[in-house]
């Protein structure tokens, strides 16, 4: 006899490829970051391999395994700023799968050394800034970015710009 | 099929110790056999050729520091040439030496074992120890270990567990398997640091929990900073008192500075009970009938060690600077390790996170509970329905422990640099892609080198192992490229699968992982344990155990 798993999960692994990854998740697709986290963890909840262990069927757990495996997938994607607008445009035209190579991104240097992907996006606007010698507005960037994440890089170019500042007020006071 | 319940058993494998625990009747206890609740991680050679494992082997190791096998977990799942097993070499009056596929062995009393087999003796004595306390055959166990253990540590533990006769239904983090023993599963969300002060290493680690679902954000630690380093503090002012009364200098006497050294252990376990301790130890050179009379103060203990136990500040510091918090935003302290007994390492404790540690578990079993709770939870949640099939799991509040890659994974370029593909902290299970691209005409293989860890030289980092591509179609090179997927499933454990890009036929990769088994190896291993009734055999007191 067949041995089933739960109906939801049964259209799940049905539907796997046809899915994006707000469906599969169940998100709206303007859902903010909060609801991306949020709503992840319910997943998890629900569909974590760990909650299958003891069904003793290598089909049955190698499905679940595929399933959250997506959600895992979907979560790293759409909780990354850079990556949901890239995610996004592939989307509208019909990718429902960021492309492996753009979902292997490779970071570089300093965006390395921070864990916040928020935190990651307020450096590079303000080295995008910096790099303008729009001082002020890195200097903002720099600070928004350190209330989310406290560190180094970030003070480092929060400084600079902010001496940058400085330095250009004074020479505007001629 | 008769039913009896499914113990799970939840072990905390200790550089030093090692303990484990059940749930019975809906609440976690820790086993013991006697009095002992905590066994020493140590195998020993007897002079007649058997075997002692655990609070024995200790003994033996005082008589016969040669034959006695201790801090395996140091070298289980690496190297042989890493800097950590070249450290042992230097440190360990036992013989270290290369096994296959650049494994780590041990040689005591003309025996060879390789690092995996002796943690198999301790996993097999809890094991029994366990069978005993509860009467009946112990299958499962979920096992914890330290958070920053790469891929080949995890699954070098995993195959110690299968050789000591066990099933491992989880791997767990040992600071996720301490807050899951407070419980703090059934609560709000918030943030734990967990501070690990053991025999021989310490850690701290700091993760978050929100909706029951329990992230590591940072963990750091020093491998050689633990108890022991306590020990030797104390034995250094012991030899110079014995050097000022008797002129004799005991660096050349290993046994007596081995008896010293427990005693000094003894010493500082009692001073964090009691201000004050002596001790009269006679004959410390047997044929010269020396005396040392010894004694210690709680503030005296303090000068002594405060510098060592200054040394976790940084390493606390150095967790929250990368999980990106300040120590505002922690909620609690839990505290792990015999050491963290100690006043004055309270004391520090409190000074960095500003806030008192929770003490109300036992520091030196807290891991196994907690591992314990989670293998409960583990096989509860599912009931088996009538026709084959499994009912939806029950949304009570088990935690789902929501595990991330401690190190970056990466490969080797040709300048010796790295291509990182598995960033640090992704949530698993985690894949990614690369194509590699055959750099001679008509190449036959592709060798990439894995390694994990956060340095930009390759060779700074923890290698892995290798992977081989073969089969590879004959074609001008560059117009070969194979793609490549790394994936890290939900124990940690890393799998490696490759496409011809162009064909999109599978290609043969095999992974390597160096300072591991290979899984011919690891049968062969099981079925000759098997065959030795090793697995079900009992060594102590012969109770019966039923297959
Ligand atoms: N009451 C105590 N006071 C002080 N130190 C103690 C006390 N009890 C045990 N210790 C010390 O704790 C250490 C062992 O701790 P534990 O069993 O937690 O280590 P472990 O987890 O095996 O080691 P590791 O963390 O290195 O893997 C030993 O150095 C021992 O002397
Ligand atoms: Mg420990």
């Amino acid at each position: 006899m067949a041995k089933r798993l739960p109906e939801d999960i049964e259209t799940l692994v049905s539907n796997l490829e046809d899915l994006d990854y707000y469906a599969i998740l169940q998100l709206d697709s303007n859902a903010d970051y909060i609801e991306i986290r949020t709503q992840f963890h319910e997943c998890a909840q629900r569909y974590h391999p760990d909650r299958f262990l003891s069904a003793a069927f290598d089909e049955e757990r190698a499905k679940i395994y595929s399933v959250y495996k997506r959600m895992t997938e979907a979560y790293r994607v759409l909780f990354d700023p850079e990556l949901r607008v890239a995610y996004d445009e592939g989307l509208r035209g019909g990718a429902l799968r960021l492309d492996p190579d753009l979902r292997a991104r490779r970071l570089t240097g300093a965006a390395r050394s921070l864990t916040s992907p928020f935190a990651r996006l307020y450096l590079n606007a303000a080295k995008k800034k910096f790099d303008a010698e729009d001082w002020r507005g890195a200097a903002i960037d720099a600070e928004l970015g350190l209330s989310i994440e406290d560190a180094d890089a970030l003070k480092d170019l929060h400084t600079a710009a902010v001496r940058r500042m400085v330095r250009s007020g004074e020479s505007n006071h001629e | 099929m008769a039913q009896e319940h499914q113990f799970v058993l939840g072990i905390d494998l200790g550089t030093t110790n090692s303990a484990c625990a059940v749930v019975q009747a809906g609440s976690a206890s820790v086993v013991r056999r006697g009095d002992d609740r905590i066994i020493p991680s140590m195998i020993a050679a007897r002079s007649d050729g058997s075997m002692a494992v655990g609070l024995e082997a200790k003994r033996e190791r005082l008589l016969d520091p040669v034959n006695a096998i201790y801090s395996a977990k140091r070298l289980i799942g690496r190297r042989y040439s890493s800097p950590e097993v070249t450290k042992m070499i230097e440190s360990v009056p036992y013989k270290i030496f290369e096994g296959r596929n650049e494994s780590v062995m041990v040689g005591f009393g003309g025996r060879k074992l390789s690092a995996v087999e002796v943690s198999s003796y301790v996993l097999k004595y809890l094991r029994q120890m366990a069978e005993e306390a509860l009467g009946q055959r112990i299958r499962k166990c979920v096992i914890s270990v330290p958070a920053n253990f790469t891929d080949s540590q995890r699954s070098a533990t995993r195959i110690s567990a299968r050789l000591a006769g066990l099933e491992v239904i989880r791997i767990i983090n040992e600071p996720t398997a301490a807050a899951l023993a407070y419980g703090y599963i059934e609560d709000m969300d918030r943030r734990i640091a967990v501070y690990d002060f053991g025999g021989g290493t310490f850690d701290v680690t700091i993760l978050e929990i929100t909706q029951n679902v329990f992230e590591v954000l940072a963990t750091s630690g020093e491998m050689f900073l633990g108890g022991d380093d306590l020990d030797e503090a104390i034995l250094a002012a012991m030899l110079t008192q014995f050097e000022e009364e008797h002129g004799v200098d005991l660096h050349k006497h290993p046994v007596a500075r081995a008896r010293l050294r427990s005693v000094a252990e003894e010493v500082k376990i009692e001073l964090s009970e009691t201000s004050q301790v002596s001790r009269y130890i006679e004959g410390v050179l047997p044929d010269q009938g020396k005396n040392l009379n010894f004694s210690l103060t709680e503030t005296a203990l303090r000068d002594l060690i405060g510098p060592i136990v200054q040394r976790t500040v940084g390493v606390c510091e150095e967790a929250m600077k990368i999980a990106g918090i300040r120590r505002e935003q922690i909620d609690e302290i839990v505290l792990v390790g015999g050491t963290t007994r100690i006043p004055i390492v309270r004391e520090t404790v409190q000074a960095i996170f500003n806030r008192k540690p929770q003490t109300s578990i036992n520091p030196m079993s807290v891991v196994a509970v907690g591992a314990a709770i989670q293998g409960a939870a583990l096989v509860g949640l599912l009931v088996p329905m009538a026709d084959g099939g499994v009912s939806a799991p029950s949304m009570n509040a088990t935690a789902v422990l929501l595990d991330v890659t401690p190190r970056s994974l990466a490969v080797r370029t040709l300048g010796g640099n790295v291509d990182r593909i598995i960033e640090r902290n992704s949530v698993v299970p985690v894949e990614q892609t690369r194509l590699f691209t055959t750099t001679v005409d008509n190449q036959k293989y592709v060798r990439i080198e894995v390694c994990q860890g956060e340095s930009a030289s390759f060779d700074e980092n923890t290698k892995l192992g290798e992977v081989l591509l073969s089969g590879i179609r004959p074609a001008p090179r560059g117009e070969i490229s194979v793609s490549v997927t790394f994936e890290i499933n939900t124990d940690g454990l890393l799998e490696v699968r490759a496409l011809d890009g162009q064909t999109g036929q599978e290609q043969t990769a095999t992974m390597k992982v160096l300072g591991g088994m290979s899984p011919e190896d690891v049968e062969a291993m099981i079925s000759k344990a098997e065959s030795e009734g090793l697995l079900e055999e009992d060594g102590h007191g012969g109770s019966v155990v039923a297959r």
